[in-house]
Parts: structure tokens; sequence; C-alpha cells
């Protein structure tokens, strides 16, 4: 067993509101700056949806991600030789009109514009050649279903669900749509790291996150076409490809990534998750229905007193090994098992997790009245018993978070829906009946579970959202530099900005 | 540790003083010296700079070789001229001077090179012409004399003179060979290079003596930084003047490999846009493209 520590981030979509303040407070910290203007590191996408970068998860265009070929896993980008080959010629690379062409506006019109009988408009203006420019699309354009004719019915993940139900979702008494907040996955085995000619991604031993390295980044780009999420942007004024860094300064200040901290929703949560990297080849290789649960294994007890020692023979702090008992992804993840990796079946090993999202009931017109499509009394039990009356099918969600593992999502929406019916009936209804219980121990859960989950699902305290173990940089600063000299200096000196070739 | 670095660069300060005063002393002797030697201008000198710069194409008092006989020239030429066609001949000839286009008339129409003197060095050859001059006869200003000043005395073989041209055996003193720059009708890939002239009749343009003097010093500017310290053997010398005394007879090329070329680049051209349009059309549509033009 070799145990590591791993911070992650937690996405409980039920409680997205879509207002993309994550979106905007990254981009104010991190990529407001020349060469960095189409890139949204976290991004909130409409789903069903292509996303951003258009349809990314379309991997027969953009090739990312690994390939299992037998009992080998390998890039579905290029072959060793084939990376040779083709190093002077990435095909598979978004263009930026797959990103989107960074615009803003020429609000100088507004005041220089002659006296007329029209009000003056600004023209939208191209931030990369700075001339007015013909907006087609944007980081966020099919927003609430906006375009929906193409762009949600292109979405990749409506793969395999029926032309029947295709249909309905077109239909305005039945539409739905949810939110996918995302950022870089921080994955176990990440595709962008083994892509990279110069060895510039690396993934940090105390945390996880995964880094590029600029002062050895070489602008192959083969990182940016190898990553499934697309997660990985190619800086065009410093030559130099950057990531979201998960906000590791802040992290090792104790405080939340900046995307978590400004979520208006509180829907994510970050907690440490202890792994056995011993077991990540063997997780990775196993076939797409066994995916989800081959993750969870890899995730180990905090609790268990042979993960414990091992956490502190691999050096992992205690305050660490604390952190991980009182870990929100700990309990989501694996406790309870309702929260999932986004797209398993890349096997890139994905460390950040989704709840997924209920959805209301399909309703029918009956005498030109709109209707649940269930029966009169008990609608709330039925949905339990029909989760394919549900407005988001079953094989959508599966092939979201789960590789297209059905039974996955069913388990994960059974504890969710009887989580709500519990409570309803405890706070709403004032009584919880037999059936109420009967449901909870049907999906596997206890009345103490289900009252710890609606905790820190709806009432948690940020000391509860966000449990961020002290990261002791002075004993890492201690292998270059003694650590009091280094508090004293920090801040001083200069800054090297990235060059490029350099 | 700061404190030693501090002292060391200190000391180093206390130098540039010291070196300061050593370039001022060095430039005032470099300035007198160069001043002194203005007033220094012999008839030895000029005869020195004569077989550094003219001796290939000139002599005095022997006879014509490429350039004429400069014996008596100064008693002949007003001196004003003299020193500004030794200074900038192109000018001279480019003016359409009277007695310029006289000599281009002359001399096969081959036009002296700008040798890069000084006014300093002109006068020096002046004063050297005006001595000698005095000191002999002069001598006929036309007909060709028949001794040479630096007559080969072995004897030229014209296929080794190729193999020497054509760089196919290196010069014996490491000089490159001559198709790198000039071409002759029938040698190598596309008769050689074109920097230089083309020598295909050079010697109906030089005659034999000229042109083995020619070559012996390669007083050319261009030339004399190749072939100044890596100067030919007298035996390369004859095998080449063998060599152009062969080819002498040949038409010269250089109109037909004008084509030639073009023609090359052209053809390379088409094919290399024909490629392109075979796989223009497999350019990548960005997927966002597609997706607004119901193309997926």
């Amino acid at each position: 067993m070799n145990v590591r520590a791993h911070m992650s981030m937690l996405f409980h979509l039920d409680k997205c509101i879509g207002c993309h303040t994550c979106s905007v407070a990254c981009k104010n910290l991190w990529t407001d700056r020349k060469g960095a203007e189409y890139m949204w590191w976290n991004n909130v996408e409409t789903r069903p949806g292509t996303g951003y970068p258009t349809r990314w998860e379309d991997q027969s265009h953009y090739r990312g991600g690994w390939e299992l070929k037998g009992k080998k896993l390998s890039l579905r980008l290029h072959s060793r030789a084939g990376g040779l080959a083709k190093i002077f010629y990435n095909p598979a690379l978004p263009t930026m009109d797959d990103y989107y062409e960074p615009f803003t506006f020429r609000y100088q019109d507004l005041f220089n514009a002659p006296a007329g009988d029209d009000q003056p408009t600004a023209i939208p203006i191209s931030k990369v050649t700075g001339d007015p420019l013909d907006v087609q699309t944007g980081p966020n354009w099919d927003d609430d279903l906006g375009g929906s004719g193409i762009y949600a019915s292109n979405d990749p993940n409506l793969a395999g669900v029926s032309e029947e139900v295709r249909r309905q979702m077109n239909e305005l008494e039945r539409v739905v749509f949810n939110y996918l907040p995302r950022i870089c996955n921080h994955c176990l085995n990440p595709a962008c790291a083994a892509a990279c000619p110069s060895g510039a991604i690396y993934k940090r031993a105390e945390d996880g996150v995964v880094l590029v390295n600029e002062n050895k980044c070489r602008a192959w780009r083969m990182c940016v076409a190898a990553c499934p999420y697309k997660k990985v942007y190619y800086n065009w004024s410093t030559g130099k490809s950057e990531k979201c860094i998960l906000c590791f300064p802040r992290l090792e200040t104790g405080q939340a990534p900046a995307c978590a901290h400004s979520c208006v929703g509180r829907i994510r949560y970050m907690g440490v998750l202890l792994y056995d990297a011993d077991q990540i080849p063997s997780a990775a290789i196993v076939p797409d229905a066994q995916l989800v649960e081959a993750h969870r294994n890899v995730i180990l007890d905090p609790f268990d007193p042979e993960v414990i020692a091992g956490a502190r023979a691999n050096g992992i702090e205690d305050s660490w090994i604390e952190a991980a008992q009182n870990s929100p992804a700990y309990k989501f993840v694996k406790e309870w098992g309702i929260a999932l990796p986004l797209h398993a079946e890349y096997r890139t090993m994905a460390m950040m997790y989704y709840i997924p999202p209920l959805s209301p009931v399909v309703s029918v017109i009956e005498n030109e009245l709109f209707k649940l499509d269930l029966a009169e009394e008990r609608h709330d039990f039925e949905l339990f018993q029909r989760l394919d009356a549900a407005r988001l099918p079953v094989k959508y969600l599966a092939n979201l978070f789960s590789a297209g593992n059905e039974q996955v999502i069913r388990e994960v929406m059974h504890k969710l829906l009887a989580v709500r019916l519990y409570m309803r009936h405890k706070t709403v209804r004032g009584a919880v009946n037999s059936d109420t219980l009967g449901y909870l121990s049907e999906a596997g859960l206890t009345v103490e579970k289900a009252e710890a989950i609606y905790k820190l699902t709806t009432l948690p305290n940020v000391k509860e959202q966000f449990v961020i173990p002290q990261y002791h940089r002075e004993t890492a600063v201690e292998a270059w530099k003694d650590p009091l000299a280094h508090k004293g200096e920090v801040g001083f000196g200069a800054i090297q900005p990235p060059q490029r070739g350099e | 540790m700061p404190g030693r670095s501090i002292s060391f660069r200190l000391i180093e300060y206390r130098y540039i003083p010291l070196l300061l005063l050593l370039i001022g002393t060095a430039l005032i002797f470099l300035t007198l010296s160069t001043s002194a030697s203005f007033d220094r201008q012999t008839a030895e000198q000029g005869q020195q700079i004569f077989q550094q710069n003219c001796a290939s194409c000139h002599t005095v008092g022997k006879g014509k070789l490429v350039g004429p006989d400069l014996q008596g020239v100064t008693a002949l030429r007003d001196r004003q001229w003299l020193q500004e066609f030794i200074l900038d001949p192109t000018a001279k000839f480019d003016s359409g001077d009277p007695i310029a286009m006289q000599l281009l008339a002359d001399y096969s129409n081959i036009r002296m090179p700008n040798m890069g003197l000084t006014a300093a060095d002109v006068e020096a050859i002046l004063i050297f012409l005006e001595s000698s001059s005095a000191a002999t006869q002069p001598a006929p200003t036309t007909g060709v004399s028949q001794s040479t000043p630096a007559a080969p005395a072995v004897v030229g073989n014209a296929a080794a003179g190729q193999r020497n041209f054509t760089g196919e055996t290196s010069l014996a003193n490491g000089g490159t060979a001559c198709i790198a720059c000039h071409s002759i009708s029938g040698s190598g890939v596309l008769d050689g290079g074109t920097l230089g002239p083309d020598l295909t009749q050079v010697l109906t343009r030089y005659g034999e003596p000229g042109l083995t003097a020619a070559i012996s010093t390669v007083n050319f500017p261009t030339m004399i930084g190749i072939f100044g310290a890596k100067p030919l053997t007298p035996q390369e010398v004859s095998d080449l003047v063998a060599y152009f005394t062969a080819t002498n007879t040949q038409p010269v090329s250089i109109a037909t490999k004008t084509g030639l070329y073009l023609g090359i680049a052209g053809g390379l051209a088409v094919i290399l846009f024909a490629v392109l349009l075979i796989f223009w059309p497999r350019q990548r549509q960005s997927i966002s493209e597609k997706l607004r033009a119901g193309k997926l």
C-alpha cells in the first residue's frame, strides 16, 4: 500500500444556479492577462449542451484521454512513435473558433457617435486583432439552452438515449437542463502529463495538484490535445501552457480556492482524500462498467489503522490524516457513495467529484392542462420507483458520470431521493412512517446517514465545507533553504515572467 | 561573505584609470605614427604598393598584359586625371570620359576594378611611376611584349586544369575551387556558379600573358580575400591556363543557363502548388463551424 493525500473538490450539482460567479472570480484572479483572454480555467456549462470548447467530449475529434488496448492503456492522441512523427504538427488541437475569439466592445463609440435619431451602440471588437467582429460563439454561448436546436441536441452525452426521449427533451413542457461547473480534474493518471514531450507537467506530491512547469514548457501543446477535459490552455503571448492550479497559493494559506470561496450556492466542498497509488494502474484498466467501483476502491478509509500507519510511513502529517477523516469529499464519495467523477471512461481517474442533479418528473398534457406523468397520490414515492420518469434520462447522467453504467446512477439517485423523502416527511408532513424508512434502507442508508447527508448538503458551515489542513510549507522549504530566512525574505526579489523559448 | 565581494570590486575599480591611461597613450602613439607616414612618401613605398595591387595587370617598361604598360604614363597623361582614375576607375568609365572609353576599346572591353587605394597610396604610386619612367626609356605603348613577368616554367595540362576548376582535385594551398563562383560551358552541373563572370572565352579577353598574371596574383577585390593567403601554385596556374585555352572556342553559355534556372525553379513551384492543392480540402474545419453549418 502506497498511501498518498489529495486535495479534492466536490460539486453538488443540485445546488448550482448557473450564476458564473466562480468563472468570474477565477478570471479576475488568474486569467486576466495578455494571451489568456480566451481561457476559462473554471467554466460553467449548461447541460444538455456542447460546452467549452465546443463539443469537448467528442474524443473522436479531439483525441483526449486514454484508450484501453487489451490490457494496456495508451494515449488516444498518439503512440510514442506517432507523437514523434507529428511533433511539429498536432492536428487534434482545438482552434480559436472552437473556444471562441475573445471580444470586448468599443465603448468609445457611445461617446463619439454623431448626433442622430438612433441610440449609438458599442460594436464588438476582437481582443486578438482589435478589428470589428461578427461574434459567432462564446465560452457560454448555449447558456440556459440558448440555440438548443444546434447545441443541446448535439451533446455527445445523448448517445444511447432513445430518439423518442431526445425528441421529448425538445418539447417545452418536458424541457430540462442543469449546470455543470468544470475545473481541471487534477487526475491521478493525467493524460496531459503523459503526453508532454518536455516533461513539464507534474503532479505535486503533497496534495496532488497537477502543475505546468513554465520553465520547462516548450510549447509543443501535446497537453492541450491530450487532456480529455480540454483544461490545459496555450498562452499565445508567453508561448507556454497554463492550467487551473487549484489556487494552491490560497490552499497553502488555509483558504479555499477562489471559485469555491466565491460560490453563491455553496455547491463546492474541499477536502483531503487518501488514496493508494499502487492500485492506480490496475484500477485504470478495468472494463467501462466497473470503472467507478474501481475508482472508489483506490480511495482509502482514513479511519483504518493500517491506512493511517501507511500514511505516516509516507510522511503524511497527522493533521492531514485528521483532515481526511473530517473531509466532506471522503464522506460524499466513499462513505455515502453519492459523488462520482466526471467521465470515468477517459481513464485519467479524475479527482474532482460531482453529485448528479435530480430533475422534475416528466409532465403530460391532459385536457389542455399540464399534469405530472404519475398517479394522483404518492407522487414522490412513485418517482423513487420510476426513475425513468425523471426529465433527465438516466442514460444521459450515466454517460456523464459513470462511463455509461446506469446502475451506478440509479443507486446514487435512490440515495438522494430517499434523503429527500425522509426529510420531507419529517419536516413537512410531520411524521416518518415505515414506508419512508423502507425507502431509506432500500437505498442503503440509515436514519443517521440520511441526517448527516442532509446536514452537510444544506447546512454546512465554512469549516465543514472546506476542510483544509496545514500545508507546513516550512518542511518543504527546508529542502533548499532555512525556513526562518525564507519566511523573512518571501516576496522580495524579482519575479521572472515566462518567456517564449526559455 | 558580502564584505569580501565588495572589496574585490574596489580592487577592480582601481585598475580602471590605469587602463584608460594605457589606452590613451596607445591612441596618441598610433595617430602620430600614422600622420608621420604621410610625410615619408617615397618611391620605394610606391613600388611596394604597385607590386601588391597593380603588377598582375600592368608592367613598367615590360610590355602590355591585361592593361597597358605604364612606362612614361605620367608624361603621357595629365597628373590629376591619373589620380582620379587610379582612385576610382569605375567613376571614370561610367562618366564616359573620352580617354577611358579609348582604353576600353583598346583593351578588349575589360574595365579596371576599383582597387580600394587611398589618396596617399595613389600619390606614392605616381611618384614611383615618375621615378621609374625617368630612369628608363619609354617603351612602345601598343603590342604584346614577348617577356611575361611570371612566365611559368611548367607545361600546362588542360585535363588537370579542368579537375582543378571543378574542384575534383583540390587546390594545393587550400583555395576554393573556381566553379564555386565561375562558370565554363560544359563543366559541372549547370556549368558552375554565377557570382563571378563566365570564364568560357576569358583567354580572348585577357590574352595568355595577362591571364597568367591575373590568376597568379588574383588581384581582384573579391578574390583577394579568398586567395590572398592561399595562392595557386605555378603548376596549377599553367594547368588552368591550358584549360581556359582549350575551352576558348566554346560558345558562352550564360544566356541558355538563365533560362534553365528559371525553368527548373518554375517547375518545382508548379509541383509544390499541385501537391498543396491535393491536400488543401483536407484542412481541418473547426467543430464549432461545422456545428453552426449543420454539417455535424
